[in-house]
């Protein structure tokens, strides 16, 4: 349960003169639900674009199961194992809902030309495969009924579900979910912080997740881990992170700042 | 209707219709008309896999088409090859070419793929008009053997028909399998949103040089065909007007749709050339009406005439948005910049 | 020698009209991220323009003003009905929409001058002038520095007055910039109508130059202006003017070297050669950074 599956050691990024991650390292259990939290710009989603794989830091290492893999492209990460949602959802939005899971899949999906072309019957048959459990994944974000409809149809609760839906379908062991109840009601986040956290358990996966709804957090997460502006400031169970000071100052301000 | 057009049930009844046509005896030039456009269908449907399903503009198919027919020509012209061989050299030539050509640029911004092949499709013809020891310049290469294999020799138009009507059904069936496959739905993935599919696991400059090595494929085949039909090449043919034409064709067709490729070509080929004696006019003005129904179509239904994406109208779809996104249960539209930003994030 | 200077002369002229086409590519591509194809098409019926207005004889000044006008005029209207609608659609979509725009001129153009290649006439004063003992065509020099002010011109409208300041706000995030009370749409017309005027100076100086006039011009162009362009680096327009005139002596070079005939493959050799070592440009792209 406490062995470290991925740990990032002094990651270090800056964008022109801006240092969004000075220094940060985390270290991610096996498992285990990782909260992060901090204020806008304090280098969370850095942080996830650099573990994914979207950027390369400026310094530092991202190690998964004691392999160092800084800077690998993010198609190798999803390889082995990290699948993520985006801020601002990603979806494909030419296509359906069935089409988008499906397309998570595309590491285990039969990819050789001669192969698609041929389509012998095992072929079809691993096809037909992944379509059920496409729609297995479907019907488990609750969107059984949308299968055909697409990405541009769904409502923008439904969308996060759907996004939700094709990470899990590449089959990670570590999760990375970006904001998942960004722009949602308190009723709404619930159900989806629910799912998530069902999800967790039925696939046994390391779940990382960025969220500012705090309360949330607290509920959902096991430890945390709180950024402002590019370090880490507090690192604990949910109950200390909160009662921090430093975390207390980064989201409301001290007078000295301001 | 735009399901049984996509449907396995609506091709076999469109491949019946299309056996049947020299049957009931049209006439040599009918015949000829559908011959041309059957071949364009070919360098369409390459347009349409490189644009349509990967979301990249090239704009130099005509390029590709010259190569297969010249290589094609010039093999089986100067060592005797056999149709066949020509065939699949003139498209593996293409294709590599084109891979070639497309992958400094599908590494460093796909933007720029648009000018390369334009670029290309210019030096090409510098290259075929001038190259006289090879190419024997704006005279062309005459006498191109006609289409043999396996003891068959095609003939007559309808000879050449069946020989065109088996390999295009063949080509727009093995395409069908691989847009229906993994390897389709990367490259929708990847027109959808590069950052995403990137994150699911596509090797994305892969996949981007693999749709242009199969459509430039596609285009190299189509040209063999096309010198081996007409039995002549000359530079002329080859020119960027052509290029532009096969991009009006898989956009206007329908973009990410085979029977769009397939009307793209009807739409582009068979009506001016069929309208050529009485309608002159229509060919000169070919691409400039070709360009005003593009404009019109990017604004009214911007994925195609065909494509199964876009059932509701245009502007009903806008409107839908802009009250969702009024009522707040839509994200804002986000411009390019904003989208490559989100990413850094 | 003599030969050799002389041809660095016409790689200089050349080159610097070169510059200005690509000014207009640069501009729009630079703010929007887009590759506007009706550009070349803009330049090429704003000097066809040109050319009836001289067959109307007016004054040489007056010809240069109002066509440089009618391009600005062309680019305004093509923003308005080839990209504003299609803005937020897939980005591939507004190219095709220009594409198509482009088509629209260049099918207009050659109904009212046909398709023929048409003498262009002179305008300039012609005559050598003695620099340094070198006989030198006073065309080429007044080419040279009519390209290097409105170059500077551009430069200046971008980087150094209010309606450039509000471009770059356009181009970092287009969304806050409207919300900062930025009119968008405006901005993005004045970059449009930029672009035209200089495209159009420079397809005026092109037909001068080559004295030729034709629809296919515009395509031409365009390769020739994207090569200068992205040596200089996109959207840096001291860097396109360099770029130009690089593109320029590196054309008169492959004349000397391969001959005529393949001069417009230079343009090609220089994209890919660009992507491959320094997708930045030599002299380092001026796009935003994007954070």
């Amino acid at each position: 349960m406490n062995t470290p599956i991925l740990a990032c050691e002094n990651i270090e990024k800056s964008f022109g003169g801006v240092r969004a991650l000075r220094t940060v390292s985390v270290t991610f259990r096996e498992g285990e639900i990782l909260g992060i939290i901090g204020p806008n710009g304090s280098g969370k989603t850095t942080l996830f674009n650099i573990i994914s794989g979207h950027e390369a830091p400026d310094g530092g290492t991202v190690s998964l199961n004691g392999h160092d893999v800084t800077g690998k492209p993010p198609h190798k990460m999803a390889a082995l194992g990290l699948a993520r949602t985006f801020q601002n959802l990603r979806l494909f939005e030419g296509m359906s809902a069935l089409e988008n899971v499906l397309g998570g899949g595309h590491l285990r999906a039969p990819r050789g030309l001669l192969e698609q072309m041929l389509r012998l019957p095992s072929t079809a048959a691993r096809d037909r495969a992944a379509r059920e459990e496409a729609q297995t994944l479907l019907n488990a974000v609750g969107l059984g009924e949308h299968a055909r409809n697409f990405a541009t149809d769904l409502s923008y609760g439904q969308t996060k579900r759907l996004e939700l839906a094709r990470a899990l379908n590449t089959q990670p062991r570590i999760l990375l979910l970006d904001e998942p109840t960004a722009g949602m009601n308190d009723r709404q986040a619930r159900e989806i912080l629910e799912l998530v956290k069902d999800i967790k358990e039925r696939f046994a996966l390391t779940l990382v997740v960025i969220e500012h709804n705090v309360p949330a957090l607290v509920w959902l997460a096991e430890r945390m881990v709180a950024l402002d502006a590019g370090e880490v400031v507090c690192e604990g169970t949910p109950e200390e992170v909160v009662q921090d000071p430093h975390v207390i100052a980064a989201y409301l301000g001290t007078g000295a700042e301001a | 209707m735009l399901d049984f057009l996509h449907s396995r049930r609506g091709a076999a009844v469109f491949l019946v219709i299309l056996a049947v046509i020299p049957l009931l005896d049209p006439g040599r030039y009918w015949l000829h008309v559908i011959n041309v456009t059957m071949i364009y269908a070919l360098v369409s449907l390459g347009q349409n896999i490189i644009t349509g399903w990967c979301g990249m503009l090239t704009l130099g198919q005509a390029a590709f088409f010259g190569l297969g027919a010249y290589t094609s020509a010039l093999l089986s012209l100067t060592f005797g090859l056999p149709f066949i061989v020509c065939f699949f050299a003139a498209g593996i030539m293409a294709s590599i070419v084109g891979a070639l050509l497309s992958l400094p640029c599908l590494r460093v911004r796909t933007d720029f793929l648009s000018l390369i092949t334009i670029a290309f499709n210019q030096l090409f013809f510098v290259v075929a008009n001038n190259w006289m020891s090879l190419t024997r310049g704006p005279m062309g290469l005459p006498q191109v053997p006609r289409i043999e294999f396996f003891g068959f020799a095609a003939w007559s138009a309808t000879d050449h028909y069946y020989v065109f009507l088996v390999i295009v059904a063949l080509a727009y069936f093995a395409v069908s399998r691989i847009t229906g496959g993994a390897t389709g739905r990367a490259w929708e993935m990847i027109r959808d949103d590069e950052v995403a599919a990137r994150a699911v696991g596509v090797d994305v400059v892969r996949y981007k040089v693999l749709a242009f090595a199969v459509g430039c494929f596609l285009a190299g085949c189509a040209g063999s065909l096309f010198a081996h039909y007409l039995r002549l090449v000359s530079p002329d043919m080859f020119l960027l007007e052509e290029s532009l034409i096969a991009m009006q064709m898989a956009i206007l067709g329908g973009l990410a749709s085979l029977p769009g490729a397939a009307l793209g070509a009807f739409l582009m080929i068979a009506i001016p050339e069929a309208l050529r004696s009485s309608e002159p006019w229509l060919i000169t003005l070919r691409p400039g009406i070709g360009g005003a129904l593009l404009v019109i179509l990017m604004i009214w239904r911007p994925h195609g005439l065909l494509s199964r994406r876009n059932t509701a109208p245009q502007s009903l779809r806008a409107l839908s948005a802009w009250l969702r996104r009024g009522i707040g249960l839509d994200r804002a539209p986000r411009s390019p910049a904003e989208r490559d930003r989100d990413n850094l994030r | 020698m003599e030969y050799f200077l002389e041809q660095t002369v016409n790689g200089l002229a050349v080159g610097s009209i070169y510059a200005l086409i690509a000014v207009g590519y640069s501009m729009v591509y630079s703010i929007l991220y887009l590759i506007n194809f009706a550009h070349g098409d803009v330049i090429m019926f704003g000097a066809f323009v040109a050319l009836t207005l001289v067959g109307m004889a007016f004054p040489v000044a007056a010809v240069i003003l109002l066509a440089c006008c009618a391009g600005a005029l062309l680019g305004i209207i093509v923003e308005r009905i080839a990209y504003r609608p299609v803005r937020e659609a897939n980005r591939v979509v507004p190219m095709i929409s220009a594409l198509g725009a482009g088509l629209v001129l260049a099918a207009t153009a050659q109904l009212i001058w046909g398709p023929e290649v048409l003498p262009f006439p002179q305008l300039l004063p012609r005559g050598l002038v003695d620099v340094a003992g070198i006989g030198v065509p006073i065309q080429s020099l007044i080419i040279l520095a009519v390209a290097l002010v409105l170059v500077a011109g551009a430069t200046i409208l971008l980087y150094r007055t209010p309606i450039g300041l509000a471009a770059q706000c356009v181009c970092q995030d287009l969304y806050a910039a409207r919300l900062m009370g930025i009119p968008v749409n405006s901005v993005i017309v004045a970059i449009y109508a930029a672009g035209g005027f200089l495209g159009v100076a420079g397809g005026i100086l092109f037909a001068m130059y080559f004295n030729a006039i034709f629809i296919q011009m515009g395509l031409l162009a365009t390769t020739k202006a994207w090569a200068a362009a992205m040596l200089g680096g996109v959207g840096n327009f001291q860097g396109a003017f360099l770029g130009g005139i690089l593109l320029g002596l590196a054309e008169v070079a492959s004349v000397a070297l391969v001959g005529s005939a393949y001069k417009d493959g230079v343009s090609l050799v220089i994209i890919v050669l660009v992507l491959l070592l320094r997708p930045n440009g030599l002299f380092g792209a001026r796009l935003a950074e994007r954070s």
